[in-house]
């Protein structure tokens, strides 16, 4: 995934590799990890993980993302089209990512 | 106890504003032991609902407590600890023993973290009534910096731990002096190296603020942290810290919160203490080994 006109790609900086497969249920709302803390710097999201000790960061694509997802991908990828100068097919393939990362690195569960 | 709670939890010279969250403490009698935690109370593997939860304390002592919602329990040989934390107060209920004093600890700052107060593992000085915390990982030189300050105008308010109020910015000094292992004594200078320490029962030595000559400063609104990182090669200076070390280092130096309200509590006042703070790093370089530049943190 490559940056696009008005906005940068997400960066998690620290990723762990997963060994299955997940696929986001588009119709799906998503929730933070439980012990997840999300400190917000206005233009950057800290996810802190105190269970490993480890601190992952999100960019303001990332960040745009994370907000919206309590109302599934699709209301991220709406947030994310409003948000950056994209179509929403590409806003939809840069969800799908992040959330695969997320809930790969265990930061992120899909909620009932 | 009395004495150990004297000990370790009243400063007299503290005029903190009333709060409303009570801390309640009861010393309970009855049969103790592994598993034989008061009814009601879990143990993980035996009763429903009730997970582990491994704490650990500065020095490496790792408390494994039972979780379940908002309560925990840790079981020793003969004692037990039991804490239930509300929105209203905290309610921590232990069987005496030897051993309990880590797990009381334990509870007793969670309780505080629960009523909104931050636990700041620094060392901090004071200059002009506004503190500067000095943070770092045990052994980079967080005391032997403190003291190098003193000799420069700056007064101590914590060699290790204070207590912050996020709502008035107000930092309340828990440190009754100087404590460190005796390696350490020798970086201190001549002076320092040869004063009345006395020996804590863990070993630490023990240096009253008084012997320092330096008054102590009580409390002092925090205006600034400093992370002190070694290098071998580049020289000591100071430069600003970026908003995401920032975060790292306040996390690292509060601690975070056994409970989900306190953890978003923090939370918020990390979020706020980002905007209101300095944060900086101080390159301690091998110059440094023979003092600290003039004019180093403004002092």
């Amino acid at each position: 995934m490559g940056p696009g006109a008005g906005r940068a790609p997400y960066v998690i900086v620290v990723y762990m590799d997963t060994a299955a497969a997940f696929t986001p249920d588009p119709g799906r709302a998503y929730a933070p990890a439980p012990g997840i803390v999300a400190t917000d710097l206005g233009d950057e999201l800290i996810l802190l993980d105190p269970a490993r000790g480890e601190m992952f960061s999100l960019n303001a694509t990332g960040r745009c993302i994370w907000g919206a997802l309590g109302g599934g991908l699709d209301a991220a990828v709406r947030a994310l089209v409003d948000a950056f100068d994209i179509t929403a097919e590409q806003a939809a393939a840069d969800a799908r990512a992040l959330v695969e990362d997320l809930v790969a690195t265990g930061l992120l569960v899909p909620t009932a | 106890m009395l004495a150990w709670l004297d000990r370790q939890w009243r400063r007299d010279g503290h005029a903190a504003p009333p709060h409303a969250y009570a801390v309640e403490l009861v010393e309970e009698a009855g049969p103790g032991g592994v598993g034989a935690a008061p009814e009601g109370l879990g143990v993980p593997g035996r009763d429903a609902g009730w997970e582990p939860e491994l704490v650990r304390l500065p020095e490496d002592i790792d408390l494994t407590w039972a979780r379940r919602g908002d309560e925990w329990v840790w079981t020793g040989g003969k004692e037990w600890v039991h804490l239930r934390l509300s929105r209203d107060g905290a309610r921590i209920r232990f069987r005496f023993g030897t051993d309990v004093f880590p797990a009381l600890y334990v509870a007793v700052s969670e309780a505080l973290r629960a009523s909104g107060l931050l636990p700041l593992h620094a060392a901090v000085v004071v200059r002009d009534g506004v503190a500067t915390a000095l943070a770092a990982p045990s052994g980079t030189g967080k005391t032997t910096t403190l003291v190098r300050l003193l000799g420069r105008g700056w007064s101590p308010l914590a060699e290790d731990l204070s207590w912050l109020d996020p709502g008035t910015g107000m930092l309340y000094g828990w440190d009754r002096g100087l404590r460190l292992w005796s390696d350490g004594l020798a970086r201190l200078g001549p002076e320092l190296a040869v004063a009345r320490w006395s020996t804590d029962t863990d070993g630490k030595r023990f240096l009253e603020w008084a012997a320092l000559g330096v008054p102590r400063v009580p409390s002092a609104r925090l205006a600034r942290v400093v992370l002190l990182q070694r290098d071998a090669v580049r020289p000591t200076g100071l430069e600003r810290l970026s908003p995401r070390e920032a975060v790292r280092v306040l996390w690292e130096a509060t601690g975070v919160p056994l409970s989900a309200d306190a953890r978003a509590m923090v939370n918020g006042s990390v979020t706020r203490l980002l905007r209101e703070l300095e944060f900086h790093r101080l390159w301690l370089g091998p110059d440094s080994e023979v003092g600290l530049p003039p004019q180093i943190l403004g002092g």
